[in-house]
């Protein structure tokens, strides 16, 4: 066990892109103090151990080692004596300045710089002046030494290319919140591979050789849920506008529901080579009048929660691709959003309703936003809110999922159209006025 | 803003918003959108992630 400065355990993490991304990341959100945890026992990567590595002529160990993050600043002595001395007002200051950890695995790229294995830290601050970001998040418990950490975040790990490449690591990203909010399995990436290529295809299974739209959705299908698609080239196509607008509209309206969109992305370079990549759009950031100005992704390629502007829109991604990868244009294609099924009522489906109600609210000079909600969550918003007829429409029943269309003046809700989730076509429940 | 200015504003939306909800064209175009954003060719389902 050792505990020292950020500087100092850098080299832990290698030399991989994903490794100077996170070293980046995690002295923008004020990381100070690593503990290193020599021999962790990582249950995703002991899985792939078992399903691919073990059966390596030369054969890793089955131990990764974790990189706990902290803002406090303290010694190796200080952490001993607190672990001795079970000293709790200490202890209680280490979990306040806890940033998550990074999970190192004894399996190396092509370049000898090791896996980035599971990474949980901690999203950027939620409110920037007049600005704010959402993320996805979750709770995640772990224990150092037994000493209870806890950290809200989304995970992320780098893909080994020997038991899954872009595709498998978004799956794997995209479904955790899915595990809490809907009680689907949990797989790491080799098994997560293994079950979406039982939709056969010509090319080997592992090592893996990624996977197609077609097995991914076989992916999700295989574990209970449904897999939303919004083709946004197509939808471009038809209408340049509406393309525009549909990316950060969709991301704002998941994300809200605590679930994370895969885009899919097609990357292209000066000698007009064009590459499929995969990755997770897992937060964004607004302005004062709730405009999105930046998408956060978890790209396997890059890390978590890294920045996306808009080239014009959000159809052309300016990032990494193109700042650091020689890429010369990063574009989405599609959005896949896997939902639970009880989910009927599709985001394209409603999309055009939102943007005449939204046309018709500027033209009064207030503005409107759309999103996903669970009747839950829901009711206890309203109940914290001045409403009109509060006690009808908390007592009487509602669908489990509802879209929202609210609207707003100078970012006080005025009112809310809602829909039913579980229909099949846009079918408007009530409208419920606020009060002020 | 003041607060009958906004009051007047949000029942009109309301009113608005109904013809929006229920208006055939609207309707019409609704599911030409969603049919159009839910589509994938035969070449989208066989494109393969690899970077």
């Amino acid at each position: 066990m050792e505990a020292c400065s950020f500087d100092q355990a850098q080299q832990e993490l290698g030399g991989s892109n994903q490794a100077k991304y996170i070293c980046k990341y995690a002295k923008d959100i004020n990381v100070n103090t690593v503990v290193i945890e020599e021999k962790y026992t990582d249950k995703d990567y002991l899985i792939d151990f078992s399903k691919f590595h073990a059966r390596s002529f030369d054969t890793p160990s089955t131990f990764t080692k974790r990189l706990h993050f902290f803002s406090e600043k303290f010694s190796t002595e200080d952490f001993r004596e607190t672990l001795v001395n079970c000293d709790e007002a200490y202890l209680g200051i280490l979990r306040d300045s806890y940033f998550g950890f990074v999970v190192v695995k004894p399996i190396r790229d092509i370049n000898g710089n090791p896996f980035i294995g599971r990474t949980i830290l901690k999203p950027y601050q939620r409110n920037i002046n007049q600005e704010y970001r959402r993320f996805i998040h979750g709770g995640y418990s772990t224990s150092l030494y037994g000493i209870s950490l806890d950290i809200n975040s989304l995970p992320f790990q780098a893909q080994d290319m020997a038991v899954g490449a872009c595709a498998t690591a978004a799956l794997w990203t995209a479904l955790h919140p899915s595990r809490d909010l809907f009680g689907i399995p949990s797989h790491s990436p080799a098994e997560l591979t293994e079950i979406s290529v039982s939709f056969p295809h010509e090319n080997r299974n592992f090592p893996s050789s990624g996977l197609t739209i077609m097995q991914m959705i076989n992916y999700i299908h295989l574990i209970g849920m449904e897999a939303e698609i919004l083709n946004i080239g197509a939808v471009a196509e038809l209408n340049s506008e509406i393309g525009g607008y549909m990316v950060s509209d969709a991301a704002k309206a998941y994300i809200k529901a605590g679930l994370p969109l895969i885009a899919t992305l097609r990357l292209k370079n000066d000698k007009n080579i064009t590459g499929y990549h995969a990755a997770v759009i897992s937060g964004y950031r607004c302005d004062r009048n709730g405009h999105v100005k930046e998408l956060y992704v978890h790209d396997d390629q890059i890390g978590p929660y890294s920045r996306v502007m808009p080239d014009g829109n959000f159809i052309r991604w300016k990032n990494e691709w193109i700042d650091n990868f020689g890429y010369d244009e990063v574009s989405v294609e599609k959005l896949l959003i896997p939902i639970y099924p009880k989910i009927r009522l599709a985001f394209g489906h409603i999309y055009n309703i939102y943007l005449k109600d939204k046309q018709k609210a500027i033209s009064e000079g207030l503005d409107t936003e759309i999103y996903l909600t669970q009747v839950k969550d829901y009711k206890r918003f309203l109940l914290n809110n001045s409403i009109e007829d509060k006690e009808t429409i908390l007592t009487n029943p509602l669908p489990r999922f509802l879209w929202i269309i609210r609207t707003y003046y100078d970012r006080i809700p005025t009112m809310d159209d809602v829909y039913d989730g579980t229909a099949v076509f846009p079918k408007k429940l009530r409208t419920i006025r606020f009060l002020h | 803003m003041d607060a009958d200015e906004l009051a007047a504003k949000v029942d009109k939306l309301i009113i608005e918003f109904d013809k929006i909800a229920n208006d055939p064209e609207t309707i019409r175009e609704s599911e030409e959108l969603h049919r159009v954003a839910g589509y994938l060719s035969p070449e989208d389902l066989l494109t393969r992630f690899t970077i």
